[in-house]
Order: structure tokens, then sequence, then C-alpha cells
């Protein structure tokens, strides 16, 4: 049991400059999800922590110690690969039992450890079995144990999950989230699924373009999404965002001529330039509501219905209905928002504005 | 080929018939001729039926050796064919494995160029080099040795570019959980990829037990110890033997025991073919 902590930590491929400056710290047996587009830098910051890259300036902590210049078998750490990086010509019990054997563990212990990973796996069966005859969960569950068994202070994921289909994934996800609890073991898991993040991460880091956009856990995120990249990134369909002005009490903004009230106060000059997101499922169908949707796009998806249209001339958004409604393209569809489920971001710098302390 | 034709297909196999004749009727004939009298084998017509001397013959060829040419029993000749052809296979196999392991997962400097220099001497064949080399082997006291017939020929990579392309077809994330699983370099190599490698062994293992089985005119330079002859320059000293006819019942019989080893090897290791052509680990 471990935490782990991330200094100031800084990556370059060549002059590429992967990560620029992250600083994390991750608790004792907490399970920290890293999200983000592809070319982020997660899975770097992931091998960096692992060992199988080197640090170009900054520090990596795994307990107390620091760990930047050692093997990655010296770190105490075990790591499921997206492909599970099996190894095709031996048994599942010897790809369990071969990270023990390297470390010279004595035989009866690797026989004790690999058969208590397959009881928790439910892999007592496979064991004899090679890779290459096993089904995708089985090989995403022995590349589970092979962690395991290690006993390790952290567990590293990298998108474990996203060759499996969709079915299995979610009860992977699910047993993985059990077992890491169980376990009490600190776990890094980097993916791109929002998904994934959201019911796994006890915490979730939310990167994009070598930075940190967003720290905390998976609610805060949703509900207070740091910057517009993160109110873009979480959540699905995407919020919608749309340029407004902040009116002259700075508790309400002004869009085309209408008025929305805000919560209260936000901390931004009277008048100022503003995005105002609002997430798909919070605005409401009203009768007389402020914002008159012009619907030219149904999706109908059973338990829920998805509207694409326009506010005004040039705002596009989409609102989400529960169930199976009778809207159809050509609709004019009034809408209502509460107050308190408007976000308002600086479009300069991307950042949230806040309400006034 | 996947049209009903019964023209293509009479034609296709009369194409295969005709070629599998011109492979095998000469060594029909020489199989038949080494079970000859040798005065039947020197009259016309060529006899096209086995003799009454199958065994003598062959019995002859291994235990005593050719009278006439007065070249010594043939069983020595094919044990030093096979250390010969054993040797170079392994040694071959060993070497470039070996650097082609260090090209594709050390980073070093001068690594391509090190590929690249490498791959040069696949277009220099033996003969190309074979003064200078004659001249080091000479200088090196290496005449009339085993280690004289082998290491020059051996030291060549002839199968790094092979053995580098499937390194490159595995993996990146095996070497790195290997890593992870506390395994040095070395240890990744034995335990991974050389387990993942051995349908490519068995497969070099053949082409190059063949290559080395069949080499004429290094074995010619190097030995002239008649403890050293390789069966396979052994033939050519039997056919220019001096002052008398050649003894080519005798000859028909050597000739085939030479093709006999390439022959069982290819026959065996075809099983590890399949099996690599199956199996796709990975």
């Amino acid at each position: 049991m471990a935490e782990v902590v991330v200094e100031s930590l800084h990556k370059s491929f060549g002059a590429v400059e992967v990560l620029k400056g992250i600083d994390l710290a991750i608790a004792d047996g907490e399970m920290m999800v890293v999200l983000g587009p592809s070319g982020c830098g997660k899975s770097t910051l992931l091998r960096l922590v692992a060992g199988l890259e080197t640090v170009t300036s900054g520090e990596i902590r795994i307990g107390a110690r620091r760990v930047n210049d050692l093997e990655p078998k010296d770190r105490d750490i075990a790591m499921v690969f997206q492909n599970y990086a099996l190894y095709p010509h031996m048994t599942v019990y010897d790809n369990m039992a071969y990270g023990l054997r390297n470390r010279r563990v004595p035989r009866p212990e690797i026989e004790r450890r690999v058969q208590e990973a397959a009881r928790i796996l439910g892999l007592g069966e496979l064991l004899r079995r090679r890779p290459r005859e096993l089904s995708g969960g089985q090989r995403q569950r022995v590349a589970m144990g092979r962690a395991i068994v290690r006993e390790p202070e952290v567990f590293l994921f990298d998108e474990p999950l996203s060759n499996l289909d969709a079915k299995l994934r979610v009860q992977m996800r699910h047993e993985i989230r059990q077992l890491q609890a169980r376990l009490g073991t600190t776990g890094i898991y980097v993916t791109h699924d929002q998904v994934e993040a959201m019911t796994l991460g006890d915490r979730l880091v939310v990167m994009n373009e070598g930075r940190i956009e967003q720290v905390g856990g998976p609610l805060e995120v949703y509900e207070r999404p740091a910057s517009l990249f993160v109110a873009g990134f979480i959540g699905s369909p995407p919020m919608n965002c749309f340029p407004a002005r902040l009116g002259e009490d700075r508790a309400r903004i002004l869009l085309d001529g209408r008025s929305l009230p805000l919560a209260g106060p936000v901390a931004a000059e009277a008048g100022a330039e503003l995005v105002v997101g609002v997430r798909p499922e919070h605005l409401e169908p009203a009768d007389g509501g402020p914002l008159v949707l012009a619907v030219d796009w149904v999706e109908i998806l059973g338990a829920d219905t998805i509207a694409h249209g326009r506010i005004g001339e040039e705002v596009r958004i989409c609102v989400r209905l529960p169930g199976a409604t009778s809207i159809a393209a050509g609709d004019r569809l009034p809408l209502a928002v509460p107050p308190e489920r408007l976000h308002l971001f600086d479009p300069r710098s991307g950042r949230r504005i806040d309400e006034k302390a | 080929m996947v049209e009903n034709r019964p023209f293509l297909t009479f034609v296709a196999h009369a194409l295969l018939i005709l070629g599998i004749l011109v492979v095998a009727l000469p060594i029909w004939i020489v199989l038949v001729t080494s079970s000859q009298a040798p005065e039947d084998v020197l009259t016309a017509p060529i006899p096209m039926w086995f003799g009454e001397r199958l065994v003598d013959n062959y019995l002859a060829v291994l235990g005593r050796g050719l009278t006439r040419s007065s070249s010594g029993p043939v069983a020595p000749m094919m044990l030093n064919s096979l250390i010969m052809a054993v040797s170079i296979a392994v040694g071959k196999i060993a070497i470039s494995i070996l650097s082609a392991f260090a090209i594709v997962y050390f980073r070093f400097p001068g690594r391509m160029l090190a590929f690249w220099t490498i791959f040069v001497t696949l277009m220099l064949p033996v003969e190309v080099r074979i003064l200078p080399t004659f001249e080091v082997v000479a200088n090196l006291g290496l005449l009339n040795s085993y280690a004289g017939l082998t290491i020059p020929l051996i030291a060549s990579a002839t199968a790094t570019f092979l053995f580098r392309q499937f390194f490159m077809t595995v993996p990146d994330e095996l070497a790195e959980a290997a890593r992870v699983d506390g395994a040095g370099p070395m240890r990744f190599f034995l335990d991974i990829l050389l387990p993942l490698s051995r349908t490519n062994i068995a497969a070099l293992f053949v082409i190059l037990f063949i290559y080395g089985w069949n080499q004429y005119l290094w074995p010619l330079l190097v030995t002239t110890d008649e403890r050293y002859y390789t069966i396979v320059m052994a033939i050519q000293r039997m056919v220019t033997a001096a002052d008398a006819e050649p003894e080519w019942h005798f000859i028909a019989a050597v000739a085939m025991l030479a093709m006999l080893p390439p022959v069982l090897v290819v026959l065996l290791m075809q099983r590890w073919f399949v099996k690599g052509l199956v199996e796709t680990e990975k």
C-alpha cells in the first residue's frame, strides 16, 4: 500500500513535449482514473510511473521512495496492458508465475498465490491452457491475475478494457472495481472512455495536451467542470456551449435579447463576454421558457430522445428528453434551465467562472 | 484453380508431371546405376531397372571406399559433412538471432549502421571473399580442421534480417510486461523471444543445414587431409581419379548417400513448418 506522488513532471520525446508539468497526489488505496483524448499524454504519464519511460524532469514517488531512476521491477508496481501482453507460449499458470519466479519467490508460495488469484478471478479450470485458447474476457482476467499475484503497492491499468465487447466491458469494469477495493491497492487507471472513468474512479484526472485540466471526484467533474475542455469532454452528448454576455447585475446572462437568471452574482465584470454551458439533460421543456429550440433533427434512442436544433440564428444545441417523445423536426420547443445548471466559462482562458465568494 | 475446366486441369497436371519427371528421372538413373555391376553401367543402353548389387555397392562405399580412385570409406566423410552442416546451421542461427536481438531491442550508437553492415554481407557470397578468407584461415593455422571448415561460413549473418523482421512483429508490450515482471534482457530473450522464434529457427535450420551440407568449394580449398574430406567434395575427387575409368556404380551410390541427409532433414522438419503455419502464436 502506498501513495503515489507526481511533482512537476515533464516528458519530452525529442522536440515534442508530451507532458508539460504534471502535479498529482494519489492517496493510499485510491483508484485514480486518468481520462483524456488520445494524444493527451495520459499513457505516457502511466508509463513514466511504471518506469517504462525515463523522466525528463520532475519527480515520481511511490510510498516514500523516489523512483525516478528505478527499473520497473524495483518499483513494486504491476501493470495491466491494453492488449494484455500475455506470454503466448506459456500456460495461464506460468504467465502468472513468471514474475514471481524472476523474483525468486519460493515455489510453494508461488503455488499459493497463483491458486488464490485463480480462485478470485475464476480461472481455476484454465490454469493449464495457453492464452490463445482463451476468450478475450478470460485473457483480461489472466492479465489481472498476473498483476494480483505480485501483491504490488500500485496497480497500473493502461486502457485494459478497450479490446473487449461492450457487455463484457461492463462486467469487467465491475470486477476490477471490486477487486481493487477489496485488495485496497492504490490504482492508476488510464482510459479515454468517460463511462469507465465515472464508474471506476474514486477521483478523475482529466488531461488535455500534456496538462491536467481538472482533478476531482466523478460527480464533481460532471457538475462543476473546471474548464470548457472538461465540460465538452465529460458527458454524452457533450455540453452545449454558446456565447453570451453577463448582465449588469452580474446575476443574469443576456442571449439574443433574452435573459436567463443565474443562481447568484458571479466573479466577472458586468457586460463581459462569456461562454455559457448547459448539459443536454438539464434543459427542460417548459411552456413560455426563455429558450426556443427550432428542432431540425431528432434521435430516438428508446430510453431517451435527443433533439437537435437551433436557438436564434447561430447557436446549435441539443436536448436530451426522457422516454420516446412525439417531437419531430420542424417543431418549436420552448425550454427552461434551472439557474444552478448553467456553467459559465471565460472565453479566452476557457476556465470556469465561479459564483462570487 | 477455382474454375472447373477439364482442359485446364489436364494442362496443369501435365505440366506438373513433366516437371516431376525432369527432376526425378536423373535421380532414378543414379539410383539404378548404384545397383549395377561396373561392366553393366558402361554398356549401352543405360539400365533403367535395378541390378543385383544394390546392397553390395552401398556396403562397399560406406565401409571400404573406392578401390581404383583410392578414396577412403564414405562413412567418415558423411560424418564430416554432418559436423560441418550442423555446426554451420547452429552457429549461424545463434549469431543471427543474437545480433537481431541486439539490433531490435537495444538502442546503441550506430545501430542502423550495424544492421546495414550485416545486411551487406548477405550480398557477398563465399566465393567472392574466398581468397582473403583462405589467407586468414591459413594464417590462423585452421587448415585441415573442423574449425577451418565451419567458422568462416558461420561468420556471415544470413538470418539476421529474418529474425529482425520477426522480432519487429512481436508486440512491444511483451517486452515491457517482461520488464515489469523483473526479467532482464537475457531472461526476456531466453524465456520469451527464443520460444516464440522456434518455428522460425526450425525453418532456418533446414535451409542452413542444406547450405552447409552442399558446401563444395570451401572444403575443397581448406582440406588436404583425408580425415576432413566432406562427402560432396569427395564425389568430385572420385570422378577425376587418375588414369582409370571412374567407378560410376560406386560414385552413384555415394551421390545417393550425399542426398540422403538433406532429404531426411526436410522430411523431419516439415512437421514443424506445418505447425508454424497452423499455430498463430504471438
